[in-house]
């Protein structure tokens, strides 16, 4: 008995170091092997037709870093082998393999792949900043040189949109989603308003301060203005003095004679920081921004007649149908003007409409398969296929009628709600996507609500794009790379930045302390713009012709 | 003495029967620090490099010391090096000595089922991860709904305090939710040793008309000696490192100043600002000053208490 423990023992002293050993030696394998692709070695330019693999190759395996943006996948779903992934796999005859972390992990998901060095054929993301960094690195292709083999994909993005994408080292490492054409804008409780303020609109910050204080003296529980944590979706009344500062801090704003500052140095920041530590002091701005959560966030909007934030249509229609499931048929959301100050240049109070999205597509340097990626995007950017994915399938997520429109089944229609997350390159929510999704959302409110939802939303729609249209789409800036070497110094700055204006408006420290604070933050990091001024310049030289 | 020595070789020299086994069974246990403490320490050269992941180690640029100047010279590495600094002499003098206290009151408690349910108690938070941990005191600590303000102004009638945003208050909470979190676990290893001491010695100490406080002092805490050592030795070792989770989630802007760490401040440079050779040099100055503490920590408690791990 004694030697048979004694045998077990030595058994698993031997297993254990066998497998301490194997793991770590252990080599993992990336994305990029070439044993299954079949047309890899292709450089000559061809049109998309001749691209098209024959359907009788055996389809190509492809591994995709994918975000989903938020958008939430159901735990029977195969995120690699669903239906709608399927329609983007049949038609550019690939295999995806779907690497897909939480919306909260993501950005901790891709630091860690990019450390490894190991990284699969196509990485999607919206880090600008680090693609360009490891793409000067050798890690990422130079999308310039892969465009012109895909007849389907010059056509989409032109000689400008790909300066507008430009590294400074002039590659192209990121290619940038295209445009929803559905810019933010700011929206609110219409019903509030009109209850507290009749049928006028605010407009100004005194305007909505006052608007914001009748709230809270009719309802004292009210939170009219709350954010997901510091400034996060409340950036509304800084961009109203024309400072741009948001959830991650002062930002880099550009002025009339092509220059870069830090928005601590625009006059008008320290306006907004006085107006916002009004707010503060009269509990109209939550108590706790700056611990707050999404939850919190959540809450204030829900539960204590939060009055004012701002997002896309998407974001509008969302909250309204979040407002119809809660059981609250009061609530009436709809864009509004966005707040301006008196004497405030448009172009810094309200947001603009890019032509060009903001997530990012990157492939791989040593992907084997970049012909099978072209393809991919090729498909991810079909009107038609998108169609398809937007409404769902016929006969399940919608049908149609005898005169040939489409009719959703909601409950199918949420199930799969999934797809969504496929209308990436399109930044999710452009006009016909929008239809689908409004389509799915009237149901569920109440018919009034909806009545007057649908009225509120055509009009809000018209502010926000009048609105949008006095920004300019294509500036000198659009075309500044971001500085590779700086970016992290930057960051950091911004960081840095948030200690300085959360104290100043909760009242911790004077409006003197807070204009020192500021000229030595300035001091320390006016590197940052002077060097971003360079490339800004560099720029305007070029664009004028001179 | 010829024959002496022959026995004495006799008795150690390597017997395969006897000594192979043996050697098999502590096999795992050096290979486990061979492969994942010993070998990837050649994976400090990147400290030296300008590294890219994509270049991989060999091939990235030699800077020799440059890292090493660059976070000497940053006045945010000194801020993080003194506030760990702080935290931890904080957290020596009050976590510390915290479940040792706990340990000699519950050794005193006669009731064995109030022992056991205050122990239960103390040891639950352990198993709480500092997400959750740190999400609770965050709401205990509200300005507007947590049971704090709540209790100080119907007692004292003042206004709400924001304790999450105070400088003041950061330490405090930091030690607290730490002694709070761990104390109970902490004081099982001073329960154990508190076990081993020969009960003999109390009832010789009884029959001498020796009291519980005498008893204490006289018997349970020399008892005690070499456990507090060992682990005092290991904490002072310790001292330029904090745990990461704790302070990454209950910090914000506002308390920067005094509760960024050097764990915080690798994390983002090397993680989100993927600043590898960076953090490294950080982590070799950090490894090295480690060393040097406990090696003289541990030359101390020769000294004085006449007690050593080594």
């Amino acid at each position: 008995m004694r030697k048979t423990r004694r045998q077990i023992a030595l058994l698993l002293a031997l297993l254990f170091s066998i497998t301490i050993f194997a793991t770590g030696c252990v080599v993992s394998k990336t994305g990029t092997d070439n044993t299954d692709d079949t047309k890899t070695t292709d450089t000559t330019p061809t049109s998309s037709t001749e691209k098209e693999a024959p359907k009788t190759d055996p389809p190509t395996k492809v591994k995709m870093f994918f975000g989903d943006a938020g958008i939430a996948f159901p735990n029977d779903v195969d995120k690699s082998d669903n239906p709608f992934l399927n329609i983007i796999e049949k038609a550019a005859n690939v295999d995806l393999e779907m690497i897909q972390p939480s919306y909260g992990d993501f950005q901790t998901r891709f630091n860690l792949m990019m450390a490894s060095g190991e990284i699969p054929d196509i990485v999607h993301s919206w880090f600008h900043s680090d693609i360009n960094k490891y793409g000067a690195e050798g890690a990422f292709a130079d999308w310039e040189e892969l465009i012109p083999k895909s007849q389907k994909l010059s056509k989409v993005y032109t000689k400008d949109m790909l300066d507008m994408m430009r590294s400074n080292d002039g590659n192209v490492y990121g290619l940038y989603t295209l445009s929803n054409g559905n810019p933010t804008g700011t929206y609110a409780r219409i019903d509030l308003i009109r209850e507290v303020y009749g049928d006028k609109s605010p407009v100004t910050p005194d305007e909505w301060f006052e608007v914001m204080s009748l709230v809270k003296e009719k309802y004292p529980d009210s939170v009219p203005l709350s954010s997901g944590g510091g400034f996060m979706m409340m950036d509304m009344f800084f961009k109203a003095f024309g400072a741009q500062v948001d959830g991650n801090g002062v930002k880099m704003q550009t002025t009339d004679d092509d220059r870069y500052i830090w928005a601590f140095e625009y006059p008008r920041t320290r306006d907004a920081v006085v107006y916002h530590r009004k707010l503060y002091e009269n509990k109209l701005l939550d108590e706790t921004f700056v611990t707050n959560t999404g939850a919190d966030f959540t809450n204030r909007q829900m539960e204590k007649n939060m009055m004012v934030w701002r997002g896309d249509s998407a974001a509008v229609l969302g909250k309204q149908e979040a407002f119809a499931q809660a059981g609250n048929t009061n609530a009436l959301i709809g864009f509004v003007n966005n707040p301006i100050a008196p004497g405030v240049e448009p172009r810094l109070a309200y947001w603009g409409n890019s032509p060009l999205g903001w997530h990012i597509v990157s492939v791989s340097e040593a992907s084997t398969k970049k012909d099978a990626v072209l393809r991919i995007f090729e498909a991810f950017l079909d009107p038609g296929l998108l169609e398809q994915i937007s409404w769902g399938r016929e006969g399940i997520e919608y049908f149609v009628r005898q005169d040939g429109s489409k009719v959703l089944d909601i409950e199918a229609h949420n199930k799969a709600s999934y797809r969504n997350a496929y209308l990436f390159m399109k930044q999710y929510w452009y006009a016909d996507s929008m239809d689908v999704r409004m389509a799915g959302s009237l149901p569920k409110m109440n018919p009034k609500v909806a009545s007057e939802f649908s009225k509120v939303w055509k009009s809000g729609i018209a502010i926000r794009d009048k609105e949008s249209a006095m920004v300019p789409q294509i500036t000198n800036a659009s075309f500044v790379p971001s500085i590779a070497d700086i970016a992290p110094k930057s960051a950091e700055a911004r960081e840095q930045s948030k200690n300085i204006i959360y104290r100043a408006v909760m009242g911790e420290i004077s409006m003197e302390e807070y204009d020192s604070l500021v000229s030595e933050w300035v001091k320390k990091y006016k590197y940052i713009t002077d060097a971003y001024t360079t490339e800004l310049k560099k720029v305007a030289k070029e664009r004028s012709g001179q | 003495m010829a024959s002496k020595s022959n026995a004495l070789t006799k008795r150690i020299g390597f017997m395969p029967n006897r000594d192979i086994p043996i050697y098999l069974l502590i096999a795992p246990a050096v290979l486990l620090l061979l492969v994942f403490h010993y070998i990837p320490i050649y994976g400090i050269i990147i400290g030296f490099k300008d590294y890219s992941p994509f270049k991989g180690v060999m091939a990235s640029n030699w800077v020799g010391l440059k890292h090493f100047k660059e976070f000497i010279t940053d006045p945010t590495y000194w801020n993080v090096m003194k506030n760990t600094i702080i935290i931890n002499i904080y957290s020596l003098i009050f976590s510390f000595p915290a479940p040792i206290i706990l340990a000699l009151l519950l050794n005193e408690l006669t009731n064995m089922k109030f022992k056991k349910v205050v122990q239960t108690i103390s040891y639950l938070p352990y198993f709480i991860s500092w997400v959750v941990a740190a999400s609770l005191a965050i709401s205990i600590l509200s300005p507007t709904t947590g049971i704090v303000n709540v209790a100080i102004n119907s007692i004292f009638g003042t206004e709400p305090t924001y304790f999450m945003v105070k400088k003041e208050y950061f330490r405090t909470i930091l030690i607290g939710t730490g002694i709070w979190k761990g104390i109970g676990m902490s004081s099982v290893y001073y329960l154990a040793a508190i076990t081993s001491i020969d009960p003999t010695l109390y009832e010789a100490a009884t029959i001498d008309g020796a009291g519980k406080w005498r008893q204490t002092w006289n018997i349970t805490i020399p008892g005690l000696t070499s456990i507090i050592i060992v682990l005092l030795l290991l904490q002072i070792g310790s001292l330029l490192s904090i745990g990461f989770e704790q302070v990454y989630l209950l910090y914000n802007p506002m308390v920067y100043e005094v509760a960024d760490v050097i764990s915080t401040y690798t994390y983002r440079l090397g993680l989100e600002q993927a600043q590898f050779s960076a953090t490294t040099a950080i982590g070799i100055t950090q490894s090295i000053v480690n060393f040097g503490l406990l090696f003289a920590a541990n030359k101390t408690a020769k000294k004085i208490a006449g007690w050593s791990m080594w």
